[in-house]
């Protein structure tokens, strides 16, 4: 399942344009990130991938298909789309009915649907409040049933816009934590939008920036963060730890050969500093 | 004030007893049934009767008696201007004279009866009521309505409206706490801030429905991104609660 | 405004139910059809209804004696999806009312659907219009549809509960009306007057910030370019 955007390009009813050039290719199995500021489209950009927005130019493929081709059951059996806002996306009563709602829209058969209710709800956590009405559960319990109602459908490719928007702290490492389970124990294909650039080292292994309608850098988080000025051209910064680095290389004489972007390389990077061994770990 | 009341019965629902295991369809069924009857039979035995029994479930069940007497309350008041109609302006024997502003008026014993028996009626029915709705959630009962053939779009449409009546609410009230900070809604009876908060509260009206708007499109967009095919609910209801049984099959 | 399970004969409530089912049954054909052409048709009526049902709860406040009164929404409803549309919103709205307040009720649904959905929308409705044509401005044309549709409420209540009293020979219905009217006439003449300013004020608001909506719907010519 290989879901690729060429030369898209958006632009609203009223003419701004939104998306100017888009060529990006999702690569399979990876966790990835697309990073920008607020603003820049990243919402408008994930509505035109999963059809949603049709692009005023270009196309967007699943599989070599432009996805205006495939039916809307067969597209969205594909790629799952979860909403920021899960009052937007859970409009059924209870947590179990709106899970089933994509099942019942690919119309399977209903021990087919209550199967897969039941396992998507066990995945994100949530199995005991299937009955529980939508406006009893909390933030964090709505994005997990968000989650879980496009987990239903089973899709290959999940497209998550601003997931941890909103959340406290610990409730961001819940949710990253399950990402990163679906993404290796289930095998799924992770595109998400975020502007937090300390949480997308640690989980994401593919980064996309997005600046000014155009996909500005791409590729792994070592690759991404090594172009502080297109970084920070983009309105972004770099994670905490990389601007540490880059003060103890700048100011205080450190060698590093390339700038820590989690807590463990930081931790990896000083502690070979202070035994002096000069090995400093990339 | 009015929200309290909304969520005390809709946080009653989510208790688990003997009334909020059972079926929803037997008890929307039950209901009506006591409902037509009680609109069938006249006198006050049935109505009385069936008080009894409802506020015997309520105490088993124990639900608040505050909510159960003010529920009551409002109806009965109106009941009561009924009943007094009644009795004055009957026909039939008269039981006793008043002698108001120079005339006699008379009560009956005709009115009298009837007026007994609307009061009885608007009680049981009021109870009848309450029953239902601190032991059935909507969505039950939208189902049981689903059921027994009610029309599935304006089911359909409660259910939205349910769900999103939370929501709107929430954001209502945000918007008014904001208004009232600026002043929106100044304190005193004068004119002027009387028109000052009417102005205000037109507003939050106005507000809240573009709100409402703009989150019916992401919510549509939200089900798209989901197949939708023009069905709100699924399929046939059978109970949750039931073992092996969904809603959707 | 609504009529209490207990209070009609079943005699009147078969009546109302009788003939609300004719109007509600339209209603219901609209929405159907119109949700089938556009998709997006139930998730919207779905939250208009939700927004509707809210402003109906709001307190709004009364001059002078410092109380606060509720507005019954119906007449606004019309104006925005049409008035048999709205005679659908108002049957959810009467179901949930009797479901979380017991207000209202079961076998009274008939004749409440009667006054509030039918006679609130259609004089509601028809009132905005007219008032459209006769060249008023938005706001003032939804105040007056939003005034004339409550007491047009108002008294189809009176009227459903003066015939509906049971077996009163004595009392000629006409009497009862009366009755019933200068009871209800305290309370339900400043509330008509204050859903008349809020919806001609919440729908000139609307109008300058976001016309786009009213265009959507259909309530605004769009401005030619």
């Amino acid at each position: 399942m290989v879901l690729e955007a060429k030369e898209v390009q958006f632009s609203y009813s009223d003419g701004t344009t939104a998306l100017k050039e888009i060529n990006l290719h999702i690569p399979r199995g990876h966790f990835c990130a697309l990073l920008g500021p607020n603003g820049v489209g990243k919402t408008t950009f994930f509505k035109v991938l999963i059809n949603l927005l049709k692009p005023s130019q270009g196309e967007v493929r699943l599989d070599g298909q432009p996805v205006s081709n495939y039916s809307r059951a067969e597209l969205y059996r594909r790629i799952g789309f979860v909403f920021q806002d899960p009052n937007d996306q859970l409009f059924a009563p209870t947590v179990g009915e709106d899970v089933a709602f994509g099942p019942t829209n690919l119309k399977f058969p209903p021990a087919e649907i209550a199967a897969r209710v039941q396992t998507a709800l066990e995945l994100v956590g949530i199995p005991q409040l299937i009955n529980k009405p939508i406006h009893y559960l909390s933030y964090g319990q709505k994005k997990r049933a968000s989650i879980a109602g496009v987990l239903a459908m089973r899709p290959q490719i999940m497209i998550l816009d601003e997931p941890t928007a909103g959340l406290d702290p610990l409730g961001v490492r819940e949710i990253m934590n399950l990402l990163v389970r679906l993404n290796k124990q289930e095998g799924i294909t992770i595109l998400m939008a975020t502007h937090d650039v300390d949480l997308v080292p640690i989980y994401a292994n593919h980064i996309f920036i997005l600046n000014e309608g155009k996909i500005v850098l791409d590729g792994s988080p070592k690759e991404v963060f090594s172009q502080k000025q297109l970084i920070r051209s983009a309105h972004l910064r770099l994670p905490r730890v990389a601007h540490l680095g880059e003060i103890l290389f700048n100011k205080d004489n450190l060698s590093i050969d390339s700038l820590p972007l989690t807590i463990g390389e930081a931790r990896r990077m000083v502690v070979s500093q202070v035994k002096g061994t000069g090995d400093s770990h990339g | 004030m009015i929200k309290e009341s909304y969520f005390a019965v809709d946080a009653l629902t989510q208790r688990d007893n003997l009334f909020t295991r059972m079926d929803a369809r037997v008890k929307v069924i039950l209901s009506i049934t006591a409902l037509i009857v009680l609109l069938a039979i006249p006198g006050v035995k049935f109505a009385l009767g069936l008080v009894g029994l409802i506020m015997a479930a309520l105490f088993l069940i124990r639900i608040p008696l505050k909510l159960v007497i003010g529920r009551i309350a409002v109806p009965l008041i109106f009941g009561i201007f009924v009943f007094l109609l009644l009795l004055f302006f009957q026909n039939g024997h008269p039981i006793f004279t008043l002698h108001v502003l120079g005339s006699n008026i008379a009560g009956t014993r005709e009115g009298f009866i009837l007026g007994t028996t609307i009061l009885a009626r608007i009680t049981a029915s009021v109870s009848l009521l309450l029953f239902l709705s601190v032991t059935t959630p909507v969505h039950e009962l939208g189902h049981a309505l689903i059921y027994l053939r009610f029309p599935k779009v304006i089911v359909e449409i409660m259910l939205l409206t349910y769900r999103y009546l939370f929501v709107l609410w929430d954001e209502g009230m945000r918007i008014r706490q904001a208004q009232t900070l600026r002043m929106g809604y100044p304190d005193g009876r004068g004119i002027r801030t009387w028109k000052r908060s009417v102005k205000s509260i037109s507003t939050l009206m106005a507000m809240v429905f573009i709100r409402a708007y703009d989150r019916a499109e992401s919510t549509f967009d939200a089900m798209q991104a989901r197949a939708y095919n023009g069905n709100v609910t699924g399929g046939h209801y059978k109970s949750w609660k039931t073992k092996g049984m969904q809603p959707w099959s | 405004m609504h009529i209490q399970d207990g209070f009609l004969t079943g005699q009147w409530a078969v009546t109302w139910f009788g003939t609300a089912s004719v109007f509600v049954a339209k209603g219901i054909y609209d929405v159907t059809k119109k949700a089938e052409k556009i998709l997006m048709f139930k998730p919207l009526l779905g939250l208009v209804s939700a927004a509707v049902f809210f402003i109906s709860l709001l307190p709004i406040p009364v001059p002078i004696t410092g109380t606060s009164s509720h507005p019954c929404g119906t007449p606004l409803a019309a104006i925005l999806v049409g008035p048999f549309v709205s005679i659908v919103l108002s049957v959810v709205s009467l179901l949930l009312q009797a479901l979380f307040f017991a207000h209202g009720g079961i076998t009274t649904l008939g004749a409440n659907v009667m006054s509030e959905g039918v006679i609130g929308s259609l004089v509601g409705y028809v009132i905005f219009r007219l008032g459209r044509k006769m060249g008023f401005s938005l706001g003032i044309a939804a105040g007056i549809a939003g005034f004339a549709g409550d007491i047009a409420v108002y008294c189809t209540t009176s009227l459903e509960l003066a015939l509906g009293m049971p077996g009163v020979h004595n009392l000629t219905a006409a009497k009862a009306f009366l009755a019933f009217s200068g009871l209800y006439l305290p309370t339900q003449l400043p509330l008509a007057i204050l859903e008349g300013l809020v919806t001609g004020a919440m729908l000139k608001y609307i109008a300058k910030v976001r016309p786009d909506i009213l265009y959507n719907l259909g309530i605004l010519e769009k401005p030619e370019k």
